[in-house]
């Protein structure tokens, strides 16, 4: 029996066992997590993640060896009249990609975690979330029902408010927590409202459904362009989209693998996700998909600015990955969809690189961020900055590195579709460029401008950035696979350009004089040159979240305090208050009657039997 | 001529002093003696019809009564007996302790 009838005779419980094996890790450490640190158990969790990659794997081969797409349904979830959803997962081309990159940069985050939590007491705790989030992301990737993904969905929000919240003991991680969450409880409103919709409109929640739907008998335009819109909200939250994008960069408050994982690679790409799983749906209302793209184009220099200002070693990051999931959604907005999810594949992996050498870095600074404060990092952190470089070469689209190929693809199909919009991201790719290398000057090749003793990071770190690093150099390599790959389930993009090389000449060249000017103003360290207007309100990141204080949370706030103080308190506790008052004083009246007195007793006993008798007259006198 | 009720007059009256005694006294003691003549009360009212009617059931009950009132003095005074070696006071205001 070859290995392809192997996989297509066992297909059902692979995927089970890939999707469950996350979840079964973090139970067992979840038991443990009041014990103290084990690393076996870190070990353990590590290569239950990475056996759901091993099954990832042979399921892709499978897929690639051309075999059928296929749905596992684990039992009924809801039955009630008309409604009915199946728990069932599907695997297919689009999600095969996003399951190998779940799974695979969540076991190298598992491996480092273990090197970057083996001090922390949570150790156990850690790792229990860490499974709860990846198994929470295979649902929501792997769920062949829009039901399955929201329960995903909300998983994977769940956990990364845990996770962000990890060290409750600081006040900054708690209200960064909540403000995640919160922020995502908006969003997963229209999201609700967007499944509600398509279920009222189409009758049922399966993708297969929907699509055979919308081929058929398609509802009407104003229940497509709504549904459409409502989902995307729900994207925009989870995506870290405008306006709803200020919680991601409170959220670098967690470990700095958390950020690499659910902040970078995997939970914030769910939005990406949810598009081009979707895409008949927004390939039918082209209105929303080109809000989409100018969202994202939008977002794309707009969060790119706020990197170039920022000190702060993970927030600059963190901005980097707002932008790049707009060029994610410029991709996708546009019909790109195989270029987006290109572009997801590849940004996952350097993204998570750049993050987790940030995590280095800070464990060589005892968790200081302030980039100006660090500089010739560059000797004692060798293999981080060499790590570091690759991620941010990639990052900038050097060519061959892996986000020259998906950048660059975007940029193409931008220029087709709109000049503006090319226009727009070749400016986001240029601040990209400058910001990365800004931080990079800054942190390894800047003079010394700090009293640490930096030190590089263990082992099992390095090892563990090792196959991403390696893939963010070549991963870029294979589009034409990838391409191949999908072309069964997404519409291929034909790109055809007469002057293509000019207009990748034209933006490498702008991109490398970015680089060059990065390093040239920062390789002397960072001067503060006073500030003026314009780098005052990227500082304080377009004053958006002051605004939000004062026009959402203050007025909340208020509202708040009018219905705890006055309708809470002041009217519905003092009707029950009241309620509870009346009858302590009939019980105070009656009190007395039960004093233990025998004579009183006796007498009261006595004028009932009198009364008794005087009842009984009456009633024979009456009668 | 002593007539029914003549009998039952009496009967009243003796069972109101009876009465009275149970609600004025603070004595344990004697509020067993006025539960006696209470009973006793009825029993002449018993006796006294059932001897007007030609029946003997009010007889009968008049003696199932002594009977009943003859067990409950024989406890009630052993309850009086321990009480008052436990408390060494048979008066009842001071032997309520429940705080009402």
């Amino acid at each position: 029996m070859t290995l392809f009838d192997f996989i297509g005779s066992h297909q059902d419980s692979i995927l089970i066992a890939l999707i469950f094996l996350p979840f079964v890790a973090s139970i067992i450490s979840g038991l443990n997590a009041t014990l103290k640190p084990s690393i076996i158990l870190g070990y353990f969790c590590s290569l239950c993640v990475s056996a759901s990659f091993v099954l990832a794997c042979l399921l892709a081969y499978y897929l690639m060896c051309g075999g059928e797409n296929f749905h596992v349904v684990l039992w009924d979830f809801i039955q009630t009249g008309q409604f009915q959803v199946t728990f069932s997962f599907m695997f297919d081309h689009i999600n095969a990609i996003m399951i190998l990159v779940v799974t695979l940069v969540s076991s190298m985050v598992h491996f480092y975690s273990i090197g970057y939590m083996s001090a922390d007491k949570g150790f156990n705790r850690f790792f229990a979330y860490l499974g709860g989030f990846v198994f929470s992301m295979l649902l929501l990737v792997g769920g062949n029902n829009l039901m399955v993904l929201f329960i995903g969905w909300e998983g994977v929000g769940t956990c990364s408010y845990l996770l962000i919240g990890f060290w409750y003991k600081k006040k900054s991680a708690n209200a960064a927590s909540i403000e995640a969450f919160v922020m995502n409880r908006v969003a997963d409103l229209g999201m609700l409202l967007g499944i509600f919709l398509v279920y009222t409109s189409v009758g049922s929640l399966s993708y297969s459904d929907i699509f055979a739907q919308l081929a058929t008998n398609p509802p009407s335009d104003s229940v497509l362009t709504w549904a459409a819109l409502l989902l995307f909200i729900g994207a925009m939250g989870k995506s870290a989209q405008f306006p709803l994008h200020t919680w991601l960069a409170n959220a670098m408050e967690g470990p700095t693998p958390v950020s690499a994982l659910i902040h970078a690679a995997t939970m914030v790409t769910a939005g990406v996700y949810l598009v081009i799983r979707l895409a008949p749906l927004y390939n039918s209302v082209p209105q929303v998909a080109y809000f989409i793209a100018c969202l994202g184009a939008f977002v794309a220099v707009f969060a790119s600015l706020m990197a170039i200002v920022n000190k702060d070693l993970k927030r600059i990051i963190a901005y980097s990955t707002l932008s790049q999931l707009g060029y994610m959604f410029v991709a996708a907005g546009l019909g790109a969809y195989t270029i987006a999810l290109f572009h997801l594949f590849t940004h996952a992996f350097f993204k998570s690189l750049l993050f987790l050498g940030a995590g280095n870095v800070m464990h060589a600074m005892n968790d200081r961020l302030d980039i100006t404060k660090m500089g010739g990092l560059a000797k004692p952190l060798k293999i981080s900055m060499i790590f570091m470089l690759i991620g941010s070469v990639a990052l900038c689209g050097i060519p061959p590195f892996a986000g020259y190929f998906s950048k660059d693809k975007i940029l193409e199909v931008a220029f087709i579709n709109s000049h503006e919009l090319w226009f727009v991201l070749l400016i986001g790719a240029i601040c990209t460029a400058f910001y990365s290398f800004r931080l990079f000057t800054l942190v390894f090749l800047a003079p010394k401008n700090h009293n640490e003793h930096p030190h590089e990071a263990s082992r099992v770190m390095l090892y563990a950035m090792t196959p991403l690093a390696f893939l963010a150099v070549v991963a870029g390599l294979f589009y034409a696979q990838f391409d191949g790959f999908l072309s069964s389930a997404l519409v291929p993009v034909d790109i055809h350009l007469d002057n293509i090389v000019m207009l990748i000449a034209l933006t490498l060249g702008v991109v490398v004089i970015s680089i060059l000017c990065a390093y040239m103003l920062y390789k002397n360290g960072y001067k503060d040159k006073g500030s003026n207007i314009l780098h005052k309100i990227l500082t304080n990141e377009y004053y958006i979240p002051q605004i939000y204080r004062i026009f959402i949370v203050k007025p909340f706030g208020f509202l708040s305090d009018f219905l705890y103080h006055i309708v809470d308190m002041g009217i519905l506790d003092k009707i029950v208050d009241g309620v509870a008052k009346f009858f302590m004083l009939l019980g105070y009246m009656f009190r007395p009657l039960q004093n233990g007195n025998l004579s009183s007793m006796l007498r009261l006993m006595s004028a009932g039997v009198a009364l008794l008798l005087c009842v009984t007259l009456l009633y024979f006198i009456l009668n | 001529m002593i007539t029914l009720n003549h009998y039952l007059v009496f009967s009243a009256i003796m069972f109101c002093i009876g009465l009275y005694g149970i609600l004025r006294r603070k004595n344990i003691l004697l509020l067993l003696f006025s539960t006696e003549i209470m009973l006793n009360a009825i029993n002449v009212a018993f006796v006294a019809i059932g001897y007007f009617r030609g029946d003997l059931q009010g007889q009968i009950m008049a003696l199932f009564v002594i009977a009943l009132a003859a067990a409950e003095v024989a406890i009630g005074l052993g309850l009086v007996l321990m009480l008052y070696k436990k408390y060494k006071t048979l008066d009842i205001d001071k032997l309520s302790n429940m705080r009402g």
